[in-house]
């Protein structure tokens, strides 16, 4: 299975890549630092798994969630953002995400939380 | 072959909800499929209550023949003539298109053979069950069971379930409930859910509807909204429960009474789709209560260290002296919070609020940080309620609990000087030299206070104590104590510059600040100059002040020395905002009323950039020089 990365931190972006990147089922891992290149990346390449950040420039995490899914309805999408508001975070799952993790996280929460992600994947037919 | 004939209202008291097939009455009648068919229709004449009976090829079971199915085929036209005469095998050979008998082993559980057996086709459903014992097909260990028999077993299972249900839910102490797709709460709930929420007769209500009474509208919408979202397959649940809005809310119920409840769900699958969720109530008031008072707890533990660090290095009669003059401003406080507000004119409140402003500089001084704080809490609560009308009820409530905050401290610290009073105080400054004389005792208070606030102010700052000689007498000790709190207040606060400041102008980065003294015998008096190195007076903001509080009488506004004497007025300050070191305008003035009351006088000089010095000359027969 092939992971999007979205966050506009870099230091987040590559901690979040690295847990992914230690999951067995994950073979690729691709990252984009804002929603418009999450889009443009997940257009391209079709991955089954996004984490999505929610406060980015160019195209924040609502509408990035919103076009991703336009694509690929199925894409299983988590959420990690700070949680400053209940009513922003069950927006992020009425749209389409599966779940919901806070900033800051530790390691292996990431790493459960991707391989939550990666059991309830749908399976695709190539 | 005789067959078993169970009392079948017997075998249902043994049923419990742990029951199999095996413990079902069994009918072990069998026929060999050569036999004619006549011998089944006397053996089902004979045994009225027998649902069918077993078929065998050599003694080995083959197949069941329910009386159902005999009465069908014999009550054909003509049946009992055409098959009575033939062997079984030749009446089974139509039964293919009934399909087989259901055959299930013995540790079957009761609800398992139950669903199975309802599974069949619609013909069927009633036919009796082949239990197989062993597991093989042998003979004498296959039995038949009556379906009803099933069915009563299973109803009894069910009573059994359902009452076992309802006694785990009246004694379970979380509160269990289930709610469907439309938020509804269902029939069977736990009874400590009533409890838990203050409410009867949960049943069929929508959950949202009934948190509506005791949390916030707000809330209560953010829980309808997850709620809903659990219902969502696609989300997952375990990746959701950290934004649960319900995972510690505060509720608010009858009496004002408060209570702090967790809400957690599970959602419960009927294959793909989430048929309902179930929810649990925890009542965590008192584990929030406990937590509480063991912070509490250790907050008090910290507070004595810290009382009993400052008590060792202090001077005991002068923190014993402070604490008597603070419970008596205290009472004070509290005859004037017993009066309506508007019974004491607000200029009554000064002498008070300047008291307790002196008693916070020396508690800093001695070393008493938290006391200090505590004081400053009741100072502005006090100003407050000067301030107050007309929601003075407010004001007075405030500033009676900050009586009680400083009461607490104070009796707190009345306990720990008590206790190293019983341990004869053998801590860190006691050797083998006499008690120290007050001036060496003020010159170790004055250096840890200059060294607690430059600390806490982040402006490094040395203290230098140049006495020359000069002893300076008891009776003097409060009246300098509390002097030179302020002092040093006054000039680490608004004096001492900040170190970048200090290093932009060529100053040491360390400030200095000075005592030093000199017996005056021509003058009748002694000389105490108090002198630090930073910016001086600032004149501008002195002017901008006095401007400000309408003093612009053109003598003050032009002559420096009359601006400089504005800092020891009443009320006067240039700070923008009250800290607990400065902004109340109390101070300057509380020396100097001090310093006259004593029958001496203050006077202050200054050099904008380079230093600020207070020049207290004090009367001489109370002051003696040893040389």
């Amino acid at each position: 299975m092939k992971l999007l990365v979205v966050d506009d931190s870099l230091v987040v972006r590559n901690a979040i890549a690295r847990s992914g990147a230690a999951a067995q089922a994950i073979t690729e891992v691709l990252r984009a630092e804002d929603g418009r290149e999450a889009v443009e990346l997940f257009a391209a390449h079709r991955p089954e798994l996004v984490t999505m950040d929610l406060t980015m420039p160019n195209l924040d995490g609502l509408a990035a969630i919103d076009e991703i899914r336009s694509i690929e309805p199925e894409v299983s999408i988590l959420v990690i953002s700070a949680l400053n508001s209940h009513r922003v975070a069950l927006d992020a799952i009425r749209r389409g995400a599966c779940g919901f993790l806070t900033k800051p996280f530790t390691e292996s929460e990431i790493v459960e939380a991707l391989e939550e992600l990666v059991r309830h994947a749908p399976v695709r037919v190539a | 072959m005789a067959p078993t004939s169970p009392a079948r209202a017997e075998f249902l008291t043994r049923i419990d909800t742990g029951s199999t097939l095996a413990d079902l009455p069994g009918y072990e009648a069998a026929l060999e499929m050569s036999d004619r068919a006549k011998k089944a229709g006397d053996y089902f004449h004979a045994h009225r209550e027998a649902p069918g009976l077993l078929l065998t090829e050599e003694g080995r079971f083959r197949a069941v023949l329910s009386r159902r199915y005999y009465h069908e085929i014999v009550g054909q036209y003509c049946g009992m003539d055409l098959y009575h005469p033939r062997p079984l095998r030749f009446m089974m050979e139509r039964m293919e298109e009934h399909g087989g008998a259901l055959t299930l082993p013995g540790d079957t559980p009761i609800e398992l053979a139950v669903r199975q057996g309802l599974e069949r086709p619609r013909a069927l459903v009633y036919e009796p069950l082949a239990v197989n014992l062993a597991n093989g097909g042998a003979p004498g260990k296959v039995r038949l069971i009556d379906f009803e028999d099933l069915l009563a077993a299973d109803a009894r299972v069910t009573l059994l379930r359902g009452e076992q249900m309802k006694q785990i839910l009246a004694t379970v102490r979380e509160g269990l409930l289930l709610i469907d797709r439309e938020q509804r709460i269902g029939l069977e709930y736990a009874g400590s859910a009533e409890t838990i929420l203050e409410t009867r007769g949960l049943a069929g209500r929508a959950l949202p509807e009934v948190l509506a009474s005791c949390l916030d509208p707000e809330r209560t919408q953010l829980a309808a909204e997850y709620l809903d979202l659990l219902f969502n397959p696609r989300v997952i649940e375990s990746l959701i429960a950290k934004i649960n809005p319900l995972l510690r809310v505060t509720g608010n119920f009858a009496g004002g009474r408060r209570k702090v409840l967790a809400f957690r769900f599970v959602r419960g699958f009927v294959g793909d789709a989430i048929r309902h969720v179930l929810v649990r109530i925890e009542d965590l008031t008192r584990e929030d209560e406990l937590a509480r008072e063991l912070e509490g707890h250790r907050r008090r533990g910290e507070l004595h260290l810290e009382l009993a660090v400052a008590a060792m290095q202090a001077d005991p009669e002068a923190v014993v002296g402070l604490l008597d003059r603070l419970a008596r401003q205290l009472r004070r406080t509290e005859s004037i919070l017993e009066r309506p507000r508007a019974a004491t004119p607000p200029a009554a409140f000064d002498p008070l609020l300047r008291d307790l402003h002196g008693a916070k500089g020396e508690a800093g001084f001695l070393g008493f940080a938290p006391l200090g704080r505590e004081i400053h809490g009741l100072e502005g609560a006090l100003a407050a309620y000067r301030d107050a009308e007309p929601e003075e009820e407010a004001a007075r409530a405030e500033a009676r609990e900050k009586i009680g905050s400083v009461d607490a401290i104070l009796l707190a610290t009345r306990s720990v000087l008590e206790q190293l009073a019983r341990f004869g105080r053998t801590l860190p400054r006691e050797s083998a030299e006499p008690r120290p004389a007050i001036g060496s005792s003020l010159e170790t208070s004055i250096e840890r206070w200059v060294s607690d606030l430059a600390a806490e102010l982040g402006k490094p700052a040395r203290f230098l104590w140049r006495l020359e000689g000069v002893e300076l007498p008891e009776r003097y000790a409060p009246l300098l104590r509390e002097t030179l709190a302020q002092l040093v207040r006054n000039s680490l606060v608004h004096g001492i510059e900040s170190a970048e400041v200090r290093r932009d102008r060529g100053k040491p980065a360390v400030a200095t600040l000075q005592l030093a003294a000199r017996p005056r015998p021509e003058a009748d008096s002694i000389e105490l100059i108090f002198q630090d190195d930073g910016a001086g007076l600032d004149l501008a903001a002195l002017r901008a002040k006095a401007a400000l509080l309408d003093l612009a009488a053109g003598s003050v506004m032009d002559s420096e020395n009359e601006l400089r004497r504005l800092i020891f007025r009443p009320g006067f300050s240039t700070a923008d905002r009250t800290t607990l070191h400065a902004g109340r305008g109390v101070g300057l003035d509380l020396v100097r009323e001090r310093i006259e009351a004593a029958g001496g006088r203050i006077a202050v000089h200054s050099e904008p950039g380079r230093y600020c010095a207070f020049q207290i000359r004090l009367p001489r027969q109370s002051v003696e020089s040893r040389r």
